[in-house]
């Protein structure tokens, strides 16, 4: 069994590529954040790897497809590639345990290692999410951003689904009649824009509208010391 | 209905929706939402009599708030045999975390 070093490449690489566009589809919004993740690092390893032994198997027993020379080698590269992909989403079998049936096979243990990429990606982007909005909204005013903000951010997306424009507009409501402080109404309403229209258009959005949205007088400084500008 | 005659531009839908929300809102079903998602940020998840029992809120105002908060997209309803659970969605679970670490005069906790 001989495997040349770009032949390792090759299925290394398609395998943490079919890893990468599984992430990609997954957080749409912000692959980037998502990809540099530990666990995320872990299920591309896993990908990976799990094609290179895929093509370790093809080689050890032989199996050529029918092929021979060049065409066979890189046949073999291929179908470890994406035959790994199958492999490890594909369930074996299914056990029912009371009222549920439970698949076996190796995409449980995929699906639990997307479980924990989903959490740490989570916990991730809320934090960074939380720093954003907080620097973004920190001086809009809710009354004044509550329709004006939302409506230009979808007019610049443009092709937002009228469903989720009409479960904005719930939120929008049931923040406009909230019982709660205007700067904790501002941050919502950027959290839930920010989901939907991501960080940088929201950022566009109030630079744009500037004073158009934002607190008339901004409380003055506690110290005395003169302002720089 | 005036649904089957939807606005296509760009935001046209959500500024409807927005003022239907806002005409909705004159029995405090609002106040309830807020109760509730601020309950929920502890446990994520709770049965709906737990939730009652905490919110103590008039029947008919408690069922508007869930289901405010269900169009809204904050909270799942998961129907069992034994009674309903509602569970926090993912943007429910950061607006009630948004709402517990900051105060009522705004200040971060």
């Amino acid at each position: 069994m001989n495997i040349l070093w770009y032949e390792w490449l090759t299925v290394i690489g398609l395998g943490v590529l079919i890893g990468v566009t599984d992430i990609i589809s997954r957080y749409r919004d912000e692959p980037d954040n998502a990809l540099g993740t530990l666990p995320s690092i872990f299920y591309l390893f896993v990908n990976g790897a799990a094609s290179a032994l895929t093509l370790v198997s093809i080689r050890a027993f032989g199996w050529d497809f029918g092929l021979q020379g060049q065409t066979a080698a890189w046949t073999q590269v291929l179908a470890a590639g994406l035959g790994a992909m199958a492999l490890l989403r594909t369930s074996l079998w299914n056990v029912r345990v009371g009222e549920e049936t439970i698949p076996i096979g190796f995409n449980r243990f995929l699906d639990s290692l997307l479980g924990t990429v989903d959490r740490a990606v989570d916990r991730k982007r809320a934090q960074q999410r939380a720093e954003a909005v907080t620097k973004t909204m920190k001086n809009v005013d809710f009354d004044k951003a509550a329709q004006a903000l939302p409506a230009y951010c979808f007019g610049l997306l443009q092709n937002l689904s009228a469903e989720e424009q009409e479960k904005f507009g719930r939120k929008v409501g049931l923040l406009v009649a909230a019982p709660m402080n205007n700067r904790v109404k501002s941050l919502l309403l950027g959290l839930s824009l920010m989901n939907l229209v991501g960080e940088k258009v929201l950022e566009t959005a109030v630079t744009n509208l500037g004073a158009d949205i934002l607190i008339a007088e901004p409380a003055p400084l506690p110290d005395d010391e003169p302002r720089g500008q | 209905m005036e649904k089957a005659q939807q606005p296509q531009d760009d935001f046209g839908t959500f500024l409807s929706s927005v003022n239907r929300a806002m005409k909705q809102e004159k029995n405090g079903s609002s106040q309830i939402s807020i109760r509730i998602v601020r309950y929920l940020a502890h446990t994520h998840e709770a049965r709906i009599e737990s939730i009652m029992m905490q919110v103590r809120a008039p029947f008919n105002e408690f069922s508007d708030g869930l289901r405010e908060l269900s169009e809204a997209g904050l909270i799942r309803v998961d129907d069992e045999d034994d009674g309903s659970v509602i569970e926090l969605t993912d943007e429910g679970m950061r607006w009630a975390k948004t709402m517990v670490t900051i105060d009522d005069e705004g200040e971060d906790l």
